[in-house]
């Protein structure tokens, strides 16, 4: 049976081009269908000739978009954990994604099996990533959390004061005015 | 791996360790600080004293060089000092200090330019101390400093010594260019200066045309270097400051205590030297320690002139989450940037009682408060308003009756792109009597060759490349996401900043909200003017669908009223968003200026044939209502509209199709993209469709179909803020069925179509025209400025 594989690239487009062809080779009869940004899409117009290519960004929530990948049932998921210079969120989105098997590439070209229940398979990683993170990336990810969780419920509760002070006869009696 | 685990673990002690030092000490520090400011603060205020402008000789100069073994830069600077003088023809001395030099200096000097005065110190006092000399030996009323690596170019002494004609103005600097020209610009004379993010931001700018075209502008500070001062008001001042002795900080502390004491500090570009930058000191004392003299220094000014009570709590109170911010260093030297800022800091302590008593000593001669001086400092603008400055004046196309108008725009208004083509012939109209200066982003630097007809118009336009936002905030999601993501990077925030500084306006005008929202946190110095090309409001309480929905039209209602309290006057595009508008902001004066349009561009070409029984939609699809209109057009109308003619078809115009719009392209529908020509592509369709659902706003597809002369059928949502017959100059539907059922009479009633194109475009000529917009605006901003104080 025709297998069915999906692939998260790095926005890095030599290293994208580099995985690609080499996992292309190794899966000549597989159907690939490959996630990837608008930016890098043209740039690897040629490499992607022969696979299926789908926009990285979810459309109609991130939700959805994660509730259709595992809809797809892909036999095997390859993901770029390289780096790049932009925050990739597929990475993380590739241990709910469902596939039957997950294999992780890191910046050294050294592949792995991932899953989400088993930390093992990439907490080695994370605990070596985290030392580069930047003190603004750490910034940013506990500033994530409050304004998804505090913030927001913050953010309720002063919209709906907001809601319930604004006086919706107003807009009728300025007209009149 | 192991490596950086372990050297990560030993960082976070000794850097929580650094923190809590500096904590322990810049908090008490803080204290004590409020504690001798309000105990002195009833005898500052009793003890006013300010210094009196006084009228001073600008005919000739005392120049002052300070050189320590530098011979072979002053073989480079005499020679051109000396045409300078000579072709300014004043009566200047040349005073050459000499800091103990083992170079035979000295006697070279005394042998090829016996024409320079000497003062020969027996051994190296560094450039304060060493300035302080030549200035005991100067004579003349006006003192320029000159660095022994600089070259004066031709024409230099004219414009420092003219621009302190005026007894307000202290100091005036001239243009610095790096003898190597592939060196990057750190130093430029024009400079500026703030308190941010808890510390003291001082940079050197690249001058903008308007400060390039002007005689004078204000900076920050002039550097001790290659300016002119006032002697007088400089002894008054007690000269360049020992407290930041041996060097750096000292030319600006003394403009900043000038500023205080209400006098200007100019710049001109008029005046240039060349600079072999940082020749003498780096190569003596190491990179590293320079930079952390200027950290200490840094200390040392905000010590002794900042009294602002919030400035000083935001920089003493923030000092330990400061350093961690300013620690970054490339290559994961983390800890040594910690290290460097805690000894920095240490270093400037013992100086503090020095500062204290200077920072009591000077406050009953302040006329300008910190944030006056950084106002009238760092902007042209502010600096005109606050203090009067004669600075020279721009060109203006029309003379007086013609403005200088800044226009901040959240995109770069094109023809044909998306629908900022409205304000790309506002604009070109504008140009013909205002001055006018436009600022915009853009998503990618290909864009830029869109602006070209702009600039052949006369307009000044500078572009700023988009950047996502990836710094932490926004934790109580005051600000709606998309604005907080995509239009609050510090690097388009600083770039909007910039141009509010540099530029000379009266006015300035804000397009879009994007645009609304950066230039909110700025501080008002001319009226603003903000034109709602969509009421946020409005758009997003169409598209709430659930509680997510609801919350986010929620939230832009409250945020859209916060942004409308900034400015003085706001241009909606149609009624229902100005009556929208006038409900957020009672009190905010709101008209109505429908966007104009130029017929004649839209008259097609005899060769061009009808392409029968074609619809077609235009429309840029990042805007998402465009989106939902061209699925609901290609998925539920055209088959209702098939039924009927069943050769009908869909063709949908536009940039930036995103893939569902892609996926549509099948028998029937076409999705061309983005077109150059679109008048041809309007003359080819037999009826344009306006299918819109949702967003506000007035929309120039509509005025774009009218102006070709071609038919419409369109939603009410569409044609919302155009005063219109249904059934005279276009068709009227807002459900599936009708909208069909409208296309379809479209189709095939020839007479029908001729008639609706032909009343379309009269109704265009009559109402829409870029004149008649444009004389609104000029009623508008005419308004504005008289009603400034």
């Amino acid at each position: 049976m025709t297998q069915k594989i999906a692939v998260f690239l790095t926005t890095e487009v030599a290293q994208a081009r580099l995985m690609l062809g080499r996992l292309l080779d190794r899966h000549p009869d597989a159907i690939v269908v490959v996630y990837v940004g608008v930016d890098a899409r043209w740039l690897l117009s040629r490499d992607l000739e022969y696979c299926v290519v789908r926009p990285d960004k979810p459309v109609g929530g991130k939700a959805n978009f994660v509730r259709g990948l595992r809809a797809e049932k892909f036999d095997l998921l390859y993901v770029a954990w390289h780096g790049g210079a932009r925050p990739q969120p597929l990475r993380l989105v590739a241990l709910l994604a469902g596939a039957a098997r997950t294999i992780a590439i890191d910046e050294f070209d050294k592949q792995f099996e991932v899953g989400l229940l088993r930390p093992n398979t990439w907490l080695l990683h994370a605990a070596r990533r985290a030392t580069s993170i930047r003190l603004v990336g750490i910034a940013r990810i506990i500033s994530t959390v409050y304004r998804c969780t505090i913030g927001g419920a913050v953010a309720v509760v002063s919209l709906a004061a907001f809601a319930l002070l604004r006086r919706p006869g107003a807009a009728a009696k300025d007209r009149k005015g | 791996m192991l490596r950086r685990i372990v050297l990560l673990a030993a960082t976070l002690p000794l850097v929580l360790l650094s923190v809590l030092v500096t904590a322990l000490i810049a908090w008490p520090l803080l204290g004590i600080v409020w504690l001798v400011d309000f105990v002195w603060w009833p005898f500052a205020a009793w003890r006013k004293r300010p210094l009196q402008y006084q009228a001073r000789d600008t005919r000739s100069a005392s120049i002052i060089t300070v050189s320590w073994n530098g011979k072979h830069f002053l073989e480079v600077l005499l020679p051109s000092l000396r045409a300078a003088v000579q072709e300014h023809g004043g009566d200047h001395e040349v005073i050459i200090v000499d800091n103990g030099s083992t170079d035979g200096s000295v006697d070279w000097l005394r042998r090829e330019h016996p024409w320079v005065k000497i003062v020969a110190l027996p051994k190296n006092r560094f450039f304060v101390r060493g300035n302080l000399a030549g200035v005991q030996a100067a004579t003349r009323d006006v003192l320029l400093f000159l660095n022994n690596d600089m070259e004066v170019k031709a024409g230099f002494l004219k414009p420092l010594l003219d621009g302190l004609r005026d007894p307000k103005v202290f100091g005036v600097a001239a243009e610095v260019f790096f003898r190597n020209p592939f060196k990057r610009r750190e130093e430029t004379g024009r400079t500026r200066g703030g308190i941010e993010r808890g510390w003291l931001k001082l940079r050197h700018l690249e001058p903008s045309l308007d400060e390039r075209t002007l005689d004078l502008v204000p900076t920050f500070w002039a550097g001790g270097g290659s300016a002119v001062f006032d002697r007088r008001v400089y002894l008054a001042l007690g000269g360049f400051d020992t407290l930041y002795d041996p060097f750096y900080m000292e030319d600006a502390g003394l403009s900043y205590q000038a500023w205080r004491r209400g006098f200007r500090v100019l710049f001109t570009a008029r005046a240039a030297v060349l600079h072999e930058h940082r020749g003498t000191s780096r190569k003596v004392f190491g990179d590293d320690y320079i930079d952390n003299v200027i950290r200490r220094n840094q200390h040392l000014f905000l010590w002794r002139n900042i009294t602002d009570p919030i400035y000083t709590a935001m920089v003493l109170g923030g000092l330990p989450g400061s350093i961690l911010l300013r620690a970054h260093r490339p290559r994961g030297r983390y800890l040594y940037g910690v290290w460097f800022e805690v000894k920095a800091f240490l270093r400037a302590l013992p100086r503090l009682p020095e500062a204290l008593r200077k920072r009591c000593a000077d406050r009953s001669s302040y006329r300008l408060s910190d944030r006056q001086v950084l106002a009238a400092a760092n902007g042209i603008a502010a600096h005109r308003a606050m203090c009067g400055t004669d600075l020279g004046s721009l060109p203006v196309p029309a003379g007086s009756r013609g403005h200088k108008i800044l226009v901040l725009s959240a995109r770069l208004p094109r023809r044909g792109h998306d629908g900022s083509w409205v304000l790309f012939e506002r604009l070109l109209a504008l140009a013909k009597t205002h001055r006018v200066t436009l600022f915009a982003f853009i998503d990618n630097p290909e864009e830029a060759i869109g602006s070209a007809p702009l600039s052949a118009a006369g307009i000044e336009v500078v572009l700023e490349q988009r950047q996502r936002n990836m710094q932490p905030g926004n934790l109580h999601q005051v600000v709606p996401h998309r604005l907080w993501l995509d239009y609050s990077a510090p690097s388009m925030r600083s770039a909007v900043r910039r141009m509010l500084e540099g530029t000379d306006h009266d006015l300035v005008q804000v397009e879009y909200v994007e645009m609304a929202h950066i230039v909110a946190d700025e501080p008002l110095v001319a009226p603003r003017l903000y034109v709602c090309h969509e009421s946020m409001a409005v758009a997003s309480e169409r598209d709430a669908k659930g509680l997510g929905g609801r919350f986010r039209a929620l939230q832009a209602d409250r945020y859209e009223r916060i942004l409308l309290a900034k400015f003085a006057a706001v241009v909606a595009l149609s009624d229902a968003d100005a009556t929208r508008l006038r409900t957020q902001a009672k009190t905010l004066k709101v008209e109505v200026v429908p966007s104009g349009i130029e017929v004649a561009a839209f008259v097609p070409s005899p060769m061009v044939a009808e392409d029968p029984a074609t619809i077609l939609f235009v429309g840029h699809y990042k805007h998402a209502p465009n989106v939902d209109a061209a699925l609901w057009l290609v998925r539920e109308i055209l088959p209702l509209v098939k039924r009927q003619v069943p050769h009908a078809k869909v063709r949908l115009i536009g940039s930036s199709a995103p893939a569902v719009i892609e996926s549509l392209t099948a028998d029937g529908v076409s999705v061309a993209g983005f077109i150059p020509d679109l008048a041809g592509a309007l003359a080819m369709a037999t009826v344009v469709a306006l299918p819109l659902r949702l967003g506000g706003g007035l929309r120039g597809k509509l005025l774009e179909a009218w102006a070709a002369g071609r038919p419409v059928v369109a939603t009410s949502i569409a044609c919302e803020g155009y005063v219109v017959e249904r059934g005279a100059q276009l068709l009227i539907a807002d459900d599936a069925p009708s909208f069909a059922a409208e296309l379809i009479r479209c189709l095939l009633d020839a007479g029908l179509r001729q008639q609706l194109g032909a009343k379309g475009q009269e109704h265009c000529r009559k109402y829409f025209s870029v004149a008649t917009a444009n004389a609104s605006f000029d009623r508008i901003y005419r308004a504005m400025l008289k009603a400034q104080p």
